[in-house]
Order: structure tokens, then sequence, then C-alpha cells
């Protein structure tokens, strides 16, 4: 839903509104308990998915340890158009990377207007990925997130 | 109905024979041991420590006491006559050696502090989260690496030859410490107690793999004669091992209905499954081999520590199967236990030989890729004749066998040595292979067998059926022997007070009790054929009773036997128009039943079978599939061909070996009881975060069994099934995941970022 930049409808006692999936999800700072924007009271009631990107294909991949019931070690999701060989809208989110669904702009910086090939998926993944703080005992992660949206990329550009 | 279809007579040993207690399950009508309710049951819920090593300072359990429905809260202080076991004794022991609140001491995180008794569940659970412990707190020792700081014994366990000299000069040497991590059982049904006293006897129905020692035990530690202790378990959702001794529930169950006069149930929740009910421990073992250039093995030296709690000395026995799987003059195993602060250890299917093996034929495999030789070929070369460790010839071995179909099977021809050089629709793909064994034995066993008036047979043992299709065992038996249709036999099973039977362990389940079921409805029938010829009134009076015989549950003339054509087994069927049903039999006698009973004499006190070492084998062959470009990996196929001497039902003996082959895979990719470092706590004990393997990480399985009986072991040729099937799988998968990918995964489970090192890259 990030990448497809859903719209998030509540309603509550105070009434109705609309928050961008982007600002739903709350990051930890100094209030771990606030996991999103949600008010007391309030229920969402639908989420908007806006009209599909003409000629646009849009593909999610998860990788977990185990083919089902769980979690993902890392998940990708992309929308893409190409044309001649380059890409003209992307739109790119990852998932068991952080506290929230990443939506990466620095991969889609990295993706816009270039060769949907290898070599650009790869870079676009490396920009995706540079903020990361890993521990120790998830560090894997980086480069398992970087393959995974690599994937995504040649699967929604295909 | 499926038996329409079953050979019949004799045919039906040997046979696919669907279980008879499957209706009793899938329609919810067997009862397992926390579905028995009584008039008047109170409920119990266990407090636990929330500490990983200390001292109970303080036990504040006033609050707890003054809550609605509260009838006692039982803790240390207050319990009452729990006695020890006397440890290691032959017929059974607690599997945590001390009783429940012996002392104020905490040994591991979430030993029980208190248990709380109240009228219902939700009273006990309430009451129970408002008992307050004050500790003295100590850090727990929970460290994984079991070789720092030890200053304990290592054991020799085995040895032969000088392997250390036989090392020093070998040309080809591997050197390297294989893991496994500490693995939880996790049976459908958990542990629990349902302890009903009247006067100085009581019942437990708890979930147990020995009704009959279970019996002993209870009985020294609730200071009752073991005559007046019953334990029940008709139905068990299988135990893994981790049910072959009671745990401390049952003590708990049994005080606290003691001391308040009332049952008492008690049941373990999958969290404490986590803690309190066993594990298979930790191991680390540095495996050398030693071998001449052309592969022909001089040295073995297998060094294992195996981790157990701080008061059992539990010793997963890694080095069991190692002086005889392969031929090599010069061997030792040496054990070394370490301690932490963890709950007690316990067997867990194929104890010692799932990680020995994993180890030994990990380190084989790295042999035969140094000697650039085939795995297979290596393995052909060293294979043992006899069986060196013990200097005894084997009763039945067809190790060999099993890896040439094994080989036919998977198509070891086509496979090609280099990594990653092997593809299949756009993914690597990696083949390996890995031995199993484990020991065959005769144990003691009494069965009893009632011919009845109303034309059922009835057999009866106290030994259990655990999921593995004992129940179906003694029909077939009975059938195999009478002729009487199956669903005209009621096998009695899971009560101490049946004659005594055997525990549900070691895979000696089905040897032991064949003979004694044999015995028992021969002699029931030649009683029978006695009372035929001798009673007046009877068609065959007067005849010599050996000229008789029986068929389809009829009492007939040898000579006007049937020929046995055919296939209907169930009631009405009626094959002889000749004969006399033998329950009629028993009219014309005026008996309510003819009985006998029938005893099976161990291996141990048999010279002949003393003479032979006793082992059943196999291979596991898989395939794993490798997708580099997203680090995944998935188990694709896997062979496994077994030699356990002759399969008595060829169902239920291929189920033991397909869930083993589950359980392997689950053991290689996925299990692992991780403990937090600060408190000792298992923190993924759940299913959410101890992974085990769904459907959907299944394979292709496929069992084969060669079906060789050994006649050493008992008149049938059988040997138990249980253990050995999850031998094996794990070196076979991290064989293939190096044939795939070039990682070697020395420490289990395979983990992504193992995978992530490879340099396989692309497809």
């Amino acid at each position: 839903m990030a990448a497809l930049e859903a719209v998030i409808h509540v309603e509550g006692p105070k009434g109705k509104r609309t928050i961008p999936i982007a600002e739903f999800h709350k990051l930890p700072g100094d209030t771990p308990n606030i996991e999103n924007a949600l008010e007391p009271g309030e229920l969402i009631t639908f989420v908007d998915l806006p009209k599909p990107i003409e000629g646009s294909k849009s593909v999610y991949l998860k990788l977990r340890d185990r083919a089902s019931y769980e979690f993902a070690l890392s998940s990708a999701a992309v929308v893409a158009k190409v044309e001649g060989g380059h890409i003209r809208y992307v739109r790119v989110a990852m998932g068991g990377v952080g506290t929230k669904p990443w939506r990466s702009h620095e991969a889609e910086a990295a993706l816009m207007g270039k060769p949907a090939d290898a070599a650009t998926f790869r870079k676009a993944a490396e920009a995706a990925l540079a903020g990361a703080k890993p521990r120790t005992d998830n560090a894997f992660k980086v480069e398992l997130a970087k393959r995974c949206l690599v994937r995504t990329l040649k699967l929604a550009t295909a | 109905m499926a038996t329409d279809t079953l050979p019949h007579a004799a045919n039906i040993i040997g046979a696919a024979v669907p279980r008879i207690d499957g209706p009793f399950k899938t329609t919810g009508t067997a009862r397992y041991a926390v579905d028995h309710d009584f008039p008047n049951l109170v409920h119990a819920f266990a407090v636990q420590s929330t500490i990983g090593k200390g001292r109970i300072r303080t036990l504040d359990v006033s609050a707890a006491e003054q809550m609605p429905g509260v009838l006692l809260v039982l803790r240390h202080g207050n319990i009452q006559n729990v006695f020890r076991t006397f440890p290691r004794q032959q017929d059974g022991s607690m599997a945590e050696s001390r009783p429940p609140f012996e002392d104020e001491n905490i040994y591991y995180w979430g030993q029980y502090i208190a248990v709380v008794v109240a009228e219902t569940l939700e009273q006990a659970k309430a009451a129970a989260s408002a008992v307050h412990a004050d500790y003295e707190v100590e850090p727990p020792d929970v460290r994984t690496d079991l070789s720092v700081d030890f200053d304990g014994k290592r054991e020799s366990s085995w040895k032969r030859g000088d392997p250390d000299q036989a090392l020093a000069s070998a040309p080809v040497v591997i050197d390297q410490t294989y893991s496994t991590p500490v693995e939880t059982h996790n049976p459908m049904e958990m542990h629990g107690t349902v302890a009903v006293w009247d006067a100085d006897n009581v019942t437990l129905y708890d979930s147990s793999q020995g009704v009959v020692s279970f019996r002993t035990v209870m009985s020294e530690v609730l200071g009752v004669p073991r005559e007046n202790v019953r334990i029940i378990s008709r139905f068990v959702g299988s135990g893994f091992g981790g049910k072959l001794s009671p745990w401390p529930q049952a003590t708990l169950a049994a005080a606290a209905a003691r001391q308040l006069n009332r049952p008492v149930k008690l049941s373990v929740d999958r969290r404490m499954m986590f803690s309190n009910v066993g594990h298979r421990p930790r191991t680390q073992q540095r495996i050398r081999l030693g071998a001449t250039p052309d592969g022909k093995l001089t040295a073995i030296r297998h060094d294992f520590y195996t981790e157990t709690s701080q008061l059992d000395d539990f010793v997963e026995h890694c080095g069991e199967q190692t002086p005889f799987i392969y031929s090599c003059p010069n061997l030792e195993v040496t054990t070394a236990m370490v301690h932490r602060n963890v709950g007690a250890p316990a067997p867990m299917r194929g104890p010692g030989a799932v990680p020995g093996l994993f180890a030994l034929e990990s380190a084989i495999d790295e042999l035969a890729i140094k000697l650039k030789m085939d795995p297979l070929e290596l393995r052909y070369k060293n294979d043992a004749e006899r069986d060196e460790g013990k200097n005894l010839p084997f009763s039945s071995r067809h190790l060999k066998e099993c890896y040439q179909v094994g080989a036919e099977k998977i198509g070891w021809k086509q496979r090609t040595p280099e990594v990653g050089s092997m593809r299949r629709n756009g993914k690597v793909v990696g083949m390996g292979v890995g031995a199993a064994s484990w020991s065959a034995a005769r144990i003691p066993c009494t069965a009893s067998v009632e011919l009845c008036p109303d034309g059922r047979v009835c057999v009866r043992c106290a030994t259990q059926d655990i999921g593995t299709g004992t129940y179906t065992l003694f029909a077939q038996v009975a059938h195999a022997k009478t002729g009487v249709p199956l669903d005209r036999i009621d096998v009695f099973l899971g009560d101490s007070s049946l004659p005594d039977g055997p525990t549900s362990g070691g895979s000696m389940v089905t040897s032991a009790i064949l003979p004694a079921a044999t015995a028992a409805v021969n002699q029931a029938v030649t009683r029978l054929l006695n009372i035929a010829a001798q009673t007046p009134g009877s068609p065959f009076h007067g005849a010599p009773p050996d000229s008789l015989t029986i068929a389809d549950g009829r009492v007939i003339a040898k000579d006007q036997q049937p020929q046995v054509v055919g296939v209907a087994l169930h009631a009405g069927a009626d094959l002889t128009a000749n004969g006399l049903p033998f329950e009629e039999v028993l009219k014309l006698a005026n008996l309510s039943g003819i009985s006998a009973t029938g005893r099976t004499f161990p291996s141990f006190e048999d010279p002949k079978a003393q003479k032979y070492s006793l082992h059943s084998f196999g291979a596991h062959f898989a395939e794993v599939e490798w997708e580099p470009e997203i680090a995944h990996l998935r188990v694709s196929r896997i062979f496994s061909i077994f030699d356990c001497g002759r399969i008595i039902n060829k169902k239920a003996g291929a189920n033991q070996i397909l869930g083993a082959a589950v359980m392997g895979v689950g053991m290689s990719l996925f299990e692992e009881t991780h403990y937090d470092k600060h408190f000792g706590q298992p923190i993924n004990g759940n299913f959410a975060d101890y992974l085990v393997a769904t459907c959907a990480d299944l394979p292709d399985l496929d069992v084969t069994f060669l079906d060789y009986p050994d006649l050493i072991v008992n008149e049938y040729g059988a040997r138990g099934i249980g253990e050995i099937g999850m031998a094996g799988v794990a070196p076979a998968i991290t064989s293939a995941v190096y044939h795939a990918t070039g990682v070697r995964v020395r420490e289990l489970p395979v983990r992504i970022e193992d995978l992530l090192q490879s340099k396989v890259l692309e497809v």
C-alpha cells in the first residue's frame, strides 16, 4: 500500500478524516507505544487505492525463513512503468527493514528515467539501503533486502 | 470400508493396514490426558520463576490466597510427602531429579515456584498472576559455546587402536567441529495430568510413553505402594521422547489432589513446553578423520560436548553409531557433559544418533570432497562388514543396498560434483546423502488375549500407542492367528493395570510386542481347540485337538480348511460354510471366555541374539534448489531408503519415516530454541517464533523399505522404526546445500546469513 500510495479513511468521535499511508505508521522515537496515527476511538473505515497508472505493473515479493505462516525477513513492493526500455514511473516500498513499511524515495530517484537493467536495479538497491543501520544479529538483512529489491524490480519491469 | 481390500489372515502381516484407532481420533471421541473430567474436579495453574538462577527470598501468596475460588497455593514449605526417585534405575526415574519445591533455589528460567489450585481454571490463572516472588538474582549461564571454561571430565566412550597416532600419520585429514542447537519437542498434545485419589489409591491420567515405568516412578515420588498407583494414557498426541519419564506437573497434580482430597487437573501450556518438559540438548562435536589418498579410513576421533541442566546428568550420546557405521581400525569417542541454567533435557527422536550422524556424515562428505571422490564411493569403500565396536557380526545389515536404491531413485549418476554445477528450471540444484542407524532389541513384554462370548477378541497390554500404530499391530497379530475380522478385535492399551508392556521409546515396542501377542493368541487358540474337542455336543467332540484349527474365527477340521481366497474381513463375512464360530464353542462349554497370556523373552538374555550386533540402517538422499538472486533455498526431494527388518504395517511404517523426514527438514532449516542471555528465558517459546516445517516447506517425500526380515530379533523379523528416520536427514540436506552453494553449514540450522556467503550468484 505504501508503493501504491494508499489513503486511509478513518472515522472517530471527532468525525471523518483521511491519512496518507506514509503518515499512518509512526517511527518509535520517544513514544514507541504509539505505533500509528489513529486517535483513541478512531476506526479505519476503508482504504483508497489511487487508480493504477496506465501501463504500470506492480509486484510484491516476500522472503522468509519458511514458506508460510512467517513474517518477512525482507520484502519489496514495486510499481513501475517502462517505456522504450527506460523507467518512466516507479514507486518502491520495503518491508522487514524497519518499524514501518519503508517507502524508498532514494531508490525511486535512482531508477527514474534510467534504463530498466540489472545495473540500474543494483544501484537503486544500494541507494535504498545506504542509510540502513543494522545490528549484529540482523546485519545480513542489508544484503538480503538489496537482493529482494533487485528481483522485484526485475519482475515489475519485465 | 477400507478393510474390505486388505489381505486376509496371515497375509495381513506386512500389509498397509489403516489404523484401527483412526476413527476415534478423526471423530474426536479419543480422550487424551486432560480431556478427562470428574465430579468435584478443580484446576491448577503453575507459577514460574522469572529469573534463570538464584534463590527465592520471599514468596508472597497472601493476595492469591484471598482471591475467589482459590483452594490452595502449593509451594516450598507446604507441599507434603513428595520424594526423590533413585536416579538412573532400570525401570524409570523422574525426568527432573529434583522434586518440585524441594528448596528455594532457582536453577532455570520458568522453574515452577508455586501452583495455585482453584475451582475454575480462570480463577487459578488469575490468582497465579497475583503470586509475587522476591529473588536473590544471579546471572544464569546459558552460553551456547559449550567448550568455554569447561572444567568437567571428558570420558572415553569407545576406543580401538591408536587414533592419535593414526591421525598424525594420515595423508589426508579432516578436522571440523559441528554443532546442533537446543531443539524443543512440540507434540500436538502438550503435557498434562489429571490426578484422582480414592483413599490410598491414585489414578493419574497423563500423556505418557510408558505407563508401567510411570507407575513405578510415581509410586516412589508419592510414597505409596506400586499397586496403589494407576497410570492411564489411552491416547497420546505424540511424544517424540519427551514423555518417556514423568515431569513435575504429574507430581504437583497428585500432591495437590491428595492434600485437597479432590481431583486436580494441571496442564502444561505451549510456552511452558519450552522450559519445563525437556528438549534435545545442544551438542558441539569435533570430528577428526584420517584417510589414505585412495579413500580408506585410517582414524576416526569423535569428541563431543553435550549440554544438560544444573542437576541432571543427561547425555546426548552423539557417538553411539560412530564405532560401527564405517570400517576403521583406529577410533575413539569421548563425551563431555556441560551444565547450563536450562531445564532438564530429554531424549528426542533418535537421541544421540541424530546430532551424532549430522556431525559424522558431514565430515565424511567433506572428506569425499577433499579426496575428489564421490561421497557414495567413499561410503562403499569403508562400509563395515561387521560391528567393529562390539566385534560382532550384524544380524542383518544392508546399508550398501540402501545407497544403491537411493542413488537410482534420485538420479545420482547425473550428479556432477562441482559446486553449483547442476541447474534445473532456473535454479541451482544440489544433492547430498546421509546414513542412518539405530539399535534394535527385543525387550520384555506381557500381553493377554481373550476370546469373548460375543465373538470378539480382546487383546490387552500395558504399552501405549503414541501415534505409531501399536493398536493396529496387536489387531494384525490377533487377526493373522484367528482370522477374526479386524472390527471384531478390541485392543486395550495405555493403562498400567493391564499386563506389563514396554515403554514406547528406542524403537523397541514392535519387536517386543509381536512375540508376546503371538504366544498369547496361539495359546488361547490351543485352549479353544482342546475345548472344542472335549465338549459334549460339539461337532468336534472326540476329534484329536491337533486335527482342528481356526479360520475366520471358526473352529474347523484341518482337512476341511478352506482355501484363503479373500478379502472380506469385517463382521458378517462368511468364507467358511463349515466349522463352528468360536463363540458357539464357548456357549456349548458354558465358558465366559478363553484367555491366555504370552511373554516376550528379551534379546539381552538370549544367547543367540547376544552373538550379533542388532541394528537398523538407512539412507536419506536429499535434493535442494537454490535461487542465489534472492538467497532462497528449498528442499525439493528426499528419498528415504530403509533397512528396518520386516515391516509389519507398511502404512504405519512409512508414516514413521515420512514424519521423521519432516522433522529432519525442520531440524536442518528452522528449529532452534534461543535463550535470553541475561535472564535465561527461552525467548522464542511459541509457534510463531520457534519455526517447525509447514506443509508448504515439504519436499516430495518418497520412502522405500528393503524389507529384509531380521530373524535374530523375533520370529517375524521385525525391528522398530520410530527413531531412525530422523537420523541422516540433516547431513543429506547440508551436503546438498554445499553442493548447490559451496557453503558448508556446520552449525544447524542452515541460516539465510550462511547462504548469503555463497559465491554461486547466478543461475
